[in-house]
């Protein structure tokens, strides 16, 4: 089904289509809660959370080449909501990193599962190593995907600012890999 | 003596390299000023150039190309999580259609209302209410009478447990000229108060009011007519049959 057309089905109230939109959107979802929070049952409230959001405004969804910039948007809100409820923002992807990689994405190739897990490993303990600034550009440009200028709309700085951190971040993301003695 | 000559492509790199230590440095500051891009392939042909050509002859500038290339390769790997099998049913669960139709009103009564509908113990917290208000009601006395109604219906069954049915209706009917008493009372209060505030809650709020007072009138008329009908055969012993059952 064209997504265009599940996003109408969805706005329909059509249970069907809202399952099968969960269902494609809860690993990333869930995946940038889990990122900052660094807790899988804090980061299923909040994704769970989001979905409830993007429910009840179902009927004004945006269009699809706009819709991930607005879901991880409300997440993030979520997740910035729950640090101030906490008062402090803890110390964020303090997880084992075995603990992330026990999350397999989902549809993976079960053949490529022990691989990539170790890849997986050596990256979130690469990405551990980051500045809490640098790892929240890269998980919202490289991980999630999201554009520089949604990102410059998200963090509320400008474009350059944003350009410039993201390369910054990606510059020492490759030294803490190759630091690491090997390229995953 | 003539010193033996260092084959020429290792020759001039050395002297690239000394030349720029005298001169403006090492050029991988730049370099990697321009590798985002240069892996994006956003540089322009230019730069592109000139960074192709550092690259050719730096080890260290290379490594880090490559390391970039790989993690623009593997970092979108990274974005889905599984958040478990019962991640999905919750959502659901929570997004059913029917009450989140009373969210989307607006109305911050009805939607209040919906979400304290939806918490699950709400059958148990309806049950204890409904039993406290019986038990309150029960120690009202009569009118007319300084006993509670509770302990007159429950000496009247000790006392009369075959004609207690017809007997309840006396205290019953005492009841229902208290509820309809009170029920005047507030009515009354009912109205002050929209005269002196007619704001839309209070307009929302008297219609609700009247549309309970009306249910609450029919259920009573209802069980009254029902003990009524149910007290008749109790007191004639099975003779012939009533003329409701017929
Ligand atoms: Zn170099």
């Amino acid at each position: 089904m064209e997504p265009e057309v599940l996003l109408q089905r969805v706005g329909e109230g059509d249970e069907l289509a809202w399952e099968c939109f969960v269902r494609q959107h809860q690993g990333r979802i869930f995946g940038l809660a889990y990122h900052y929070l660094g807790q899988a049952e804090d980061a299923r409230d909040v994704a769970q959370e989001t979905f409830v959001q993007i429910y009840r405004n179902r009927h004004r969804l945006p269009e699809e080449s706009a819709l991930r910039p607005w879901m991880l948007r409300i997440a993030r809100n979520l997740c910035m909501d729950l640090f101030r409820r906490r008062k402090a923002r803890p110390p964020v992807w303090d997880i084992p990193v075995e603990a992330i990689c026990d999350l397999p994405a989902p549809e993976e190739d079960p053949g490529q599962l022990l691989q990539d897990q170790a890849r997986r490993t050596r990256l979130h303990r690469a990405l551990r190593e980051l500045t809490d600034l640098n790892r929240e550009m890269i998980l919202l440009k490289d991980i999630q995907g999201l554009s520089l200028e949604d990102i410059a709309g998200l963090l509320n700085i400008p474009l350059g600012t944003a350009k410039s951190r993201s390369n910054r971040a990606r510059l020492e993301l490759a030294e803490k890999v190759l630091g690491q003695g090997a390229l995953p | 003596m003539i010193r033996p000559l260092l084959p020429l492509s290792q020759a001039l790199p050395d002297l690239t390299a000394s030349i720029l230590a005298r001169t403006s440095g090492p050029a991988c500051a730049r370099l990697r000023d321009l590798a985002c891009d240069l892996v994006d392939g956003t540089l322009p042909p230019d730069d592109q150039e000139l960074a192709v050509h550092h690259l050719a002859h730096c080890q260290g500038c290379r490594d880090v190309i490559s390391a970039l290339e790989m993690l623009h390769q593997a970092l979108p790997g990274l974005a889905a999580v599984d958040p478990g099998e019962a991640f999905l049913a919750g959502v659901l669960q929570r997004t059913r259609a029917p009450l989140t139709e009373s969210y989307r009103s607006g109305d911050p009564f009805l939607s209040g209302w919906t979400r304290l509908m939806r918490r699950p113990r709400v059958a148990l917290e309806a049950a204890y209410l409904a039993t406290a208000a019986g038990l309150i009601l029960a120690q009202l006395p009569l009118p007319g009478s300084s006993r509670p109604a509770g302990s007159t219906l429950a000496s009247l069954v000790r006392t009369h447990p075959r004609t207690s049915t017809v007997w309840a209706q006396v205290p019953m009917q005492g009841m229902s000229r208290a509820v309809h008493a009170s029920r005047a009372r507030f009515l009354d209060a009912k109205n002050i108060a929209r005269t002196s505030r007619p704001s839309g809650f209070t307009q929302r709020f008297a219609e609700t009011w009247q549309r309970l007072v009306k249910t609450a009138n029919s259920v009573w008329d209802w069980v009254r007519s029902k003990a009524r009908g149910a007290a008749l055969p109790s007191t004639e012993p099975s003779k012939a049959p009533s003329r409701s059952s017929l």
